[in-house]
């Protein structure tokens, strides 16, 4: 039996074809209704935080100040440094991930023994929780006992022990590091998917017409990998500028306001200073800033597919 | 060739992936004295299990701020060190 299309009247008494979607709407509402309290709520109610300047060491006063706050947060330069240093570790990060992602995926994309054992071992990083993987890596970059610093001194790269978190030279690409390495597998798994979806056929013809593996790899793989290069900037991009757990974890924003990043800026602003209005103001201009970055990647990136 | 580069090609994607787990791994059988020690023990020369029992033979089955203080051997069980001024009663 075949349902007729236009038998079935919904709402308003416009013809549905597949479905009732009054009932719909009845099966929808317990998971809106959730949604609404959990995120939409939340969302709107931090924008009307950001209007007034709430300080919790003055509770009492809690003055409406309009858009204040973000007067206060454009002006701070501390503000312009942390979204510099967020600038330059989401392209390191980026780039690193990049790169390792691909070298990685086109070594599983091969077959030979023990490649399932690779793509096992390769989840690994994945597996670790952020919290874990800061402390872990905490414990590495450790002064004392940590094992960089063993490492490098028994295989003689280093005459002394050094404080690897404390150099504000270093610190953000250490950072950068443990960030890429927890991150690496999913963009791994990204491009490799985008690497078994390319037509063998290719890779015979080009061979016929005399292509060697560097010209195979520039006019056939890296073309084809597109969609999924771009699948990894914009996800690992988003990743990136709002990061908060190692920076946490690792140096709290240290040494010297060396890795004082957007994202820990906003939790000092919000809960070291307890001044919620300027935290939601720049919790929100953050939220703007990776919205549009995220829409002019898609357009731009997308266009070129 | 193929053969060899592939492999050393999987060394290095093994040791880039698993050498940070592999030091967890090692260190969490290692007790006080060891994981301390200059140069670090990269294999574990007295395994102990300690560290383990540890977690699993916790006295207090809930970790709170409070029980979590009152097992700190430093703190001795003392709740509350500092009393706020501005706290009645």
């Amino acid at each position: 039996m075949s349902i007729r299309a236009g038998a079935l009247r919904g709402m308003f008494g416009a013809p549905v074809s597949r479905y009732d979607q009054t009932s719909a709407m009845w099966l929808l509402a317990p998971m809106l209704g959730v949604l609404l309290v959990v995120a939409v709520f939340p969302v709107l109610y931090s924008f009307w935080i950001s209007l007034f300047d709430l300080r919790l060491t003055r509770p009492h006063r809690v003055p409406f100040v309009w858009f204040e706050n973000y007067q206060e947060v454009f002006q701070d330069e501390l503000f312009w440094q942390s979204v510099w240093r967020t600038t330059s570790f989401t392209l390191i990060c980026v780039a690193a991930i990049m790169v390792i992602a691909l070298a990685m995926a086109l070594l599983l994309n091969e077959e030979f023994r023990g490649r399932r054992f690779l793509s096992a071992m390769l989840l690994v990083p994945w597996a670790i929780p952020y919290v874990a993987n800061g402390l872990m890596w905490k414990w590495i970059y450790d002064s004392g006992y940590g094992a960089l610093n063993g490492l490098l001194f028994q295989l003689d790269f280093i005459d002394k022990y050094m404080v690897w978190l404390g150099d504000s030279h270093k610190t953000l690409w250490l950072i950068a590091n443990a960030f890429v390495w927890k991150e690496v597998p999913l963009a791994t798994i990204l491009v490799l998917v985008g690497l078994k979806s390319i037509p063998a056929d290719l890779y015979s013809a080009a061979r016929v017409d005399g292509a060697n593996v560097w010209r195979r790899f520039v006019h056939i793989t890296l073309p084809a990998l597109r969609p999924s290069f771009m699948l990894v900037v914009i996800y690992e991009t988003m990743m990136a500028i709002r990061h908060f757990d190692l920076f946490f974890i690792l140096t709290e924003g240290g040494p010297a306001e060396a890795s004082h990043v957007l994202a820990w800026h906003v939790y000092v602003e919000t809960f070291r200073k307890l001044s919620f209005g300027t935290g939601s103001a720049l919790a929100y201009i953050m939220a703007l800033v990776t919205f549009f970055l995220a829409f002019w990647l898609i357009r731009t990136l997308g266009r070129k597919l | 060739m193929r053969r060899i580069f592939l492999f050393f090609a999987s060394v290095i994607f093994l040791v880039y992936v698993l050498a940070p787990v592999a030091w967890l791994l090692s260190s969490s059988f290692q007790g006080e004295a060891e994981i301390t020690s200059r140069p670090p023990h990269w294999i574990p020369q007295q395994p102990t299990l300690e560290n383990f029992e540890a977690i699993f033979q916790a006295r207090e089955k809930k970790v709170t701020y409070e029980t979590r203080r009152a097992g700190d051997p430093v703190l001795r069980g003392c709740r509350r060190p500092f009393r706020s001024p501005f706290r009645k009663g």
